[in-house]
């Protein structure tokens, strides 16, 4: 398995006050989302706007920010707490649901009901559809590479899977009668938390915050996976539960965040990174920092979108691309070693 | 403390139509040191696994104090229960005092909330393996030997009745084999069920108080060390050509060859 390496020397409990720092930013970053926009506001008629009223900055505040600094804080959440989750169960550091293709089976999932004519966007079909479709990704994973995969299996098998959903994805868009094709297959293959209401919030933060409490809950687990699945075994912890839980959790998770803000990659991979520089490598203490280090870079990563000038708004989806894969194949060259049949 | 024995009964193992163990029927008795001995691939570590319970035989079952092991709950299992795998995992680089209240799980205990007791019974665990001194130091960074001192005293540290050691000493250097086979001992002596597998013979036949020899998946002999460690039998089994001696401390083997 892989041994991660992150931890230094004189592996000591980390001190809390580096936790606070993760909070401190996160609120400021809160703060940057609603405080940026195409339409420019002062401080005060922002929190005016925010409070009530029926005025411009009243509908840009609450229809517009609001429900997109909401989004973009959940999202980014999931995303960071199901990297953390799927690497504790897997062992591995490379582990994440874009490298196993589960938003793109989800986006998949979505665009299906929704250009069959099946449901519409503003459905609660379409979160249940991407929930489906990663569930299927997953169990597409595990039937390929079975239980005790190597990380090159597992990488090779999600980007099979990836790649196909991708491509069905844009086949199905191209095919559907909408005008805006083009720009659709963007959003759903990069993400994007451009023009979404609280409509959008409510369809997907649930779901969320279910995944989120579930997978919060298996910290143990993943503790005792640290030493083999024998061991944890032994030590009272039913393994293929945990594997089901976790499985499904981050499935209904993606599924929904991808349902209502497209694909959006690597967060997973990253903000586990993170934590793990702020509070050590026990997957069980990384979770929490995780699912804070996903909001952080999510909310950080659409202000950034907000701010540079372009014809067209950037896609989220690839800044965190940008941030995510240089980080990725790092990774992949300090564990080059498993390739080769040598040590980690 | 309280005590347990465990029965393997009838027990028999196929993995991919190849037979690993077949109709092995052994009674494991508290209070004593029990070594499984065998060539590679004789089923010692299969057989292991199935006391364990983390591998379920083909046919046959194990018995904990006369009922099924099955039927317990995993977590009541786990409190009568500490096994040591062959294979020395530890994924991630935690730090060693954390990594041992791993064995406190059956009971509750974990970093964020652990006992006294808790951390009574880590404590004591690294001090008996000697590596009190590492406590701080992060698994990864560590040596063979020293990894799996700390695994041994994660398992020490559930303070089962019965202990399932896969190769305790495999790794460890001429003064620490020793040291383990020692606090092994003393954990039978304590009542404790301690199953152990060993490659080293004469250490085997040293602290053993009783030997179970497998070979191809069967039992061929068990008992005292005198009885089952015979020179004719470590040529049948193991192909090696050895002189017992027996003087005041126990059973001396000094290899002299290998049977062609």
């Amino acid at each position: 398995m892989v041994t991660g390496q992150t931890g230094t020397d004189q592996a000591r409990t980390p001190p809390q006050w580096r936790l606070s720092v993760l909070y401190v930013v996160l609120v400021v970053m809160l703060f940057a989302s609603m405080l940026t926009g195409a339409v420019p506001l002062s401080l005060a008629q922002s929190l005016k706007g925010l409070s009530g009223g029926d005025d411009l900055a009243a509908t840009i505040m609450r229809e517009i920010r609001l429900p997109r600094t909401l989004l973009a804080l959940f999202v980014g959440g999931i995303l960071g707490i199901s990297g953390a989750a799927l690497q504790g169960l897997m062992r591995n550091p490379l582990a994440d649901p874009t490298v196993f293709g589960a938003p793109q089976a989800a986006a998949f999932g979505a665009v299906l009901v929704l250009y069959s004519g099946m449901a519409g966007a503003l459905s609660v079909v379409l979160p249940v559809a991407a929930i489906g479709a990663a569930l299927l990704s997953f169990a597409v994973l595990m039937w390929i590479v079975g239980r005790d995969a190597s990380v090159v299996a597992l990488i090779l098998a999600g980007l099979a899977i990836g790649t196909l959903a991708g491509a069905a994805t844009s086949i199905v868009i191209a095919l559907s009668p909408n005008p805006f094709a083009v720009t659709e297959i963007v959003f759903w293959m990069m993400g994007s938390f451009e023009d979404r209401s609280l409509l959008h919030v409510g369809l997907s933060v649930p779901f969320i915050v279910v995944a989120m409490g579930l997978l919060l809950s298996q910290g143990n687990g993943y503790r005792a996976l640290v030493l083999g699945e024998d061991s944890a075994t032994s030590l009272g912890l039913d393994v293929s539960r945990l594997r089901w839980i976790t499985l499904v959790s981050v499935a209904m998770g993606v599924g929904a965040a991808v349902a209502v803000s497209g694909a959006i990659g690597f967060v997973g991979l990253i903000a586990p990174h993170c934590a793990r520089l702020l509070v050590g490598a026990d997957p069980k203490r990384i979770l929490w920092p995780s699912l804070l280090a996903g909001s952080l870079l999510m909310v950080l990563a659409d202000v950034l979108v907000r701010l540079v000038p372009a014809q067209t708004e950037l896609r989220v989806g690839a800044v965190t691309a940008l941030l995510g894969v240089p980080l990725f194949v790092a990774a992949l060259r300090r564990h080059r070693g498993l390739f080769v049949g040598g040590g980690a | 403390m309280t005590q347990a024995s465990l029965h393997a009964d009838h027990v028999s193992l196929d993995l991919g139509g190849q037979a690993v163990l077949e109709t092995v029927d052994l009674a494991f008795a508290p209070a004593s040191l029990h070594v499984l001995i065998g060539p590679n691939g004789a089923g010692k570590s299969s057989l292991m696994r199935i006391l364990a319970q983390v591998l379920a035989p083909s046919k046959g079952r194990v018995l904990l104090d006369g009922q099924p092991l099955a039927d317990r709950p995993a977590r009541q299992r786990a409190r009568l229960m500490a096994y040591l795998p062959q294979d020395r995992q530890a994924a991630w680089p935690m730090p060693v005092r954390e990594l041992v209240m791993l064995g406190r799980m059956p009971h509750g205990g974990t970093v964020e909330q652990a006992t006294p007791m808790d951390w009574q019974a880590v404590e004591q665990a690294l001090e008996r393996t000697g590596v009190s001194g590492l406590a701080h130091r992060c698994i990864t960074q560590l040596s063979g030997g020293e990894k799996a001192r700390v695994l041994l005293a994660r398992a020490l540290a559930t303070q089962a009745p019965i202990l399932l050691v896969d190769e305790p000493i495999a790794a460890l250097d001429p003064h620490h084999q020793w040291l383990i086979m020692e606090l092994l001992q003393q954990e039978a002596q304590a009542g404790c069920l301690v199953v152990a597998v060993l490659h080293d013979l004469s250490l085997a036949a040293r602290f053993a108080d009783r030997i179970v020899m497998l070979d191809g998946g069967r039992v061929v002999a068990e008992g005292d060390s005198p009885a089952v460690l015979t020179a004719q039998r470590l040529a049948d089994v193991f192909a090696i050509a050895v002189r017992v001696e027996q003087d005041h401390h126990g059973l001396r083997l000094v290899q002299t060859g290998l049977v062609p």
